[in-house]
């Protein structure tokens, strides 16, 4: 059972999207409603690839649409809609982990004292590659059809049905620790075939 | 420390990225691990970035429709009270004195036969001093009440500065809005708007009164003439320190249901969709609905609501009844969570909304009442709440058991349906009951199809309770199934040996507060107080 991305499937043709943009311009709030739904995937994915909680993620994920129609006219089209919409996921997501360091800071002895400076410095480096980070999210959908029906199974009910670790390994009579360590071992071979897939594709 | 092996570590990372759970020592070492190894670290952070790609895709796909709603309802909210401060300025600059009966115009939508029968009600209860009142609704229409000052300062006077800026707020002039920042200065007449959550701004005014306006909150007309000080507060939370005002010209804060009058004090105002909340921390307000009834005086240390769908006298509550800590998906409010929140702050509580995630144990301990909506993810309270010693009022089906309250299966003890609405109320004596008895209506039974589900039906949360709980309404022809149901804090739970406080599972739904009767309402109501009547241990 391969997990189903339908929302991030909904790319639009470039040429819908440039009429919902000047839409939007317009000021119709529908058509930008429409590219939010578009685009929404691309945007919280980036976000909550950084940011642990989920409430925070999909704030800031409202909080870049938001910005992005209160900001439509300085999209000139240079690069496509949806990096420059992650250029600003991008900067709200880097201001919201220094935020973090600096609270984590203040409070040594916990992991994500260590990991709150990873995150940001993470983010910093994608202001390089923004493209690339899209086309990685889009390799993972790609990467998710090639898992094996059992892997596939466990990573939908985990991340796409929101069950705990505790839930499915009553349901399939593995131990926790035994399912936590393969749900570990699917994730690395995901970020295994993301990184072969943008190689052969020529964004390695 | 020893650096732990690559096994530990792999075992203490799968743990810290599932739930996040490691106790101080295991926390050490897997820091002692990440600090002695960079390559280690790198690894482990595309890991983590893997994991929450992930699981924001599956929110995605769960939530998708809801978060394109809730972009859609912000931004209307936005341009509505955009609106309206353009409309209300225009109005201020061609100095007509006729404001406050307008704004009853423009907000309530009242006929205009009742606003012209209202007008002498009106003009008795005011100060002579204050601007006229005048009925109608346009400009054409509008005249000085007998006896009444006309004056309005001129375009451009000085009424107040801001004090502090947090976070995005604006000064509004015309329609426009201009960044606000420390210094700046409010004009006659002109307006300040905040947005997001954690913005605020203050202002003050020459004998020191401030207000403080936070989260996304619109005030408008802001002005200071020799009748007094007026403001209007269209949307939001707002404190307010007023300085003793001069006799005969009171302070005038309206908003869109009612008005309160202020000679001096400290207060807060909370205005939702439908109500606005005062409380007073000092001195005396009068506090009266723009359409009917007679003012009250509320006091330091009382509350007062004027509720739209309410018509009854204003009821003045002795001290509010504790803070409710509502648990929901995402902190932007969807509408059905706003009209929860605003209702449980109708009940008299102060309501704290927080999403999933790791919860503040503190907070969460100090909180009269736990409300966990079924907006949340099931996943998103695992932690905190199971053996948490404070009453928990829940409608998310998935965390029924989850808290012990059902049987473990999923979709077997504990799910959500497509259903017609309708209860049979079981236990009609129990005080959740809410005196109903029979088969109730709980919420509409045809829906706009798409709305709550594509079939145009109500969903209804529903679980199987153990024995020793209380049944107070069942699914129509399933009586196994429970949509109302509760434990008494000691009570034998299937999934905990005792309740550690009141227990109590709801029928609500993502969309149902919308959709809700007044036997619906009662009855949410009836469960909250109920869970909190009880002596805390």
């Amino acid at each position: 059972m391969t997990p189903v991305l339908s929302r991030l499937r909904a790319a639009l043709p470039s040429e819908d999207e440039g009429r919902l943009i000047e839409r939007s311009r317009a000021g119709d709030p529908g058509a930008f409603a429409e590219l939010v739904a578009a685009h929404q995937g691309r945007v919280r994915a980036y976000i909550g690839g950084s940011i642990r909680r989920p409430d925070v993620v999909d704030d800031l994920a409202q909080e870049v649409f938001l910005s992005a129609f209160r900001s439509l006219d300085a999209y000139k089209g240079d690069a496509p809609f949806g990096v420059w919409l992650l250029g600003i996921a991008r900067f709200k997501t880097l201001m919201h982990l220094r935020d973090e360091v600096r609270r984590f800071a203040r409070e040594s002895g916990s992991v994500d004292s260590v990991l709150g400076p990873l995150r940001a410095r993470m983010i910093e480096s994608d202001e390089a590659d923004l493209a690339r980070r899209e086309l990685e999210i889009l390799a993972l959908q790609r990467c998710l059809e090639t898992l094996p029906d059992d892997g596939a199974q466990l990573i939908g009910e985990r991340y796409f049905k929101a069950r705990s670790v505790g839930e499915i390994a009553r349901d399939h009579g593995k131990r926790e620790g035994a399912l936590r360590m393969t749900l570990l071992r699917l994730r690395q071979a995901l970020r295994d075939c993301v990184e072969q897939r943008l190689t052969k594709e020529g964004h390695a | 420390m020893i650096e732990p092996s690559r096994p530990r570590v792999d075992d203490l990372w799968s743990r810290f990225a599932s739930d996040g759970t490691l106790d101080a020592d295991e926390e050490r070492e897997l820091m002692t691990a990440l600090a002695a190894d960079e390559t280690l670290a790198a690894e482990l952070i595309r890991d983590e970035r893997l994991q929450g790609t992930l699981s924001a895709l599956g929110r995605v796909e769960r939530d998708g429709a809801a978060f394109a709603r809730q972009f859609t309802e912000r931004v209307a909210a936005e341009r509505d009270v955009r609106r309206f401060v353009s409309k209300v300025d225009r109005r201020v600059r061609a100095e007509l004195p006729a404001r406050r009966q307008r704004r009853v115009f423009l907000w309530l939508a009242v006929p205009a036969a009742a606003v012209l029968a209202l007008a002498p009600f009106v003009a008795r209860r005011k100060p002579a001093t204050r601007p006229a009142i005048v009925s109608g609704g346009t400009d054409s229409e509008a005249r000085p009440a007998k006896g009444r000052s006309t004056q309005v300062p001129p375009a451009g006077a000085i009424v107040a500065t801001v004090e502090r800026v947090q976070g995005e707020a604006f000064i509004l002039d015309r329609g426009r809005k201009q960044p606000a920042r420390t210094g700046a200065v409010i004009t006659v007449g002109q307006g300040l708007f905040t947005v997001g959550r954690g913005s605020n701004a203050r202002i003050a005014f020459a004998d020191r009164t401030s207000l403080e306006v936070r989260g996304d909150s619109a005030v408008g007309q802001i002005d200071d003439t020799q009748a007094g000080k007026g403001l209007f507060v269209a949307r939001g939370s707002v404190d307010a320190q007023v300085a003793p005002q001069p006799p005969g010209r009171p302070m005038i804060i309206s908003t869109p249901h009612a008005e309160a009058t202020v000679l001096g004090t400290r207060l807060a105002l909370l205005i939702g969709q439908t109500s606005t909340r005062l409380e007073v921390l000092e001195g005396r307000v009068s506090f009266a609905r723009h359409v009917g009834g007679e003012p009250v005086v509320v006091e330091s240390g009382q509350y007062s609501l004027a509720a739209e769908d309410k018509a009854d006298k204003l009821q003045v509550g002795s001290k509010p009844r504790g803070s409710a800590l509502l648990v929901v998906g995402s902190l932007t409010l969807s509408t059905s969570d706003q009209l929860l929140k605003e209702r449980v702050e109708s009940l008299g509580f102060e309501v704290l909304v927080r999403g999933g995630g790791a919860p503040d144990v503190g907070e969460l301990h100090r909180a009269a009442v736990v409300l966990i909506s079924s907006t949340v993810n099931s996943v998103d309270v695992l932690i905190g709440y199971r053996e948490l010693p404070v009453p928990v009022v829940v409608w998310e089906p998935w965390v029924f058991d989850d808290l012990g309250m059902t049987g473990a299966k999923e979709d077997g003890d504990c799910d959500a349906e497509n259903g017609t609405g309708e209860a049979v109320i079981k236990n009609p004596a129990h005080p959740i009951a809410a005196q109903l008895s029979g088969t109730v209506q709980l919420q509409s039974g045809s829906l706009p199809k798409g709305k709550i589900n594509f079939r145009g039906k109500p969903m209804m949360s529903w679980g199987i309770p153990g024995p020793h709980a209380q049944w107070i309404a069942t699914w129509p022809g399933r009586p196994e199934r429970a949509v109302a149901f509760a434990y008494e804090r000691g009570a034998a739970m299937p999934g905990m040996p005792a309740a550690p406080a009141r227990r109590v599972g709801l029928f609500l739904w993502d969309d149902t507060p919308q959709y809700l009767t007044e036997a619906g309402w009662s009855l949410f109501d009836a469960a909250v107080l109920w869970s909190v009547e009880e002596p805390r241990p």
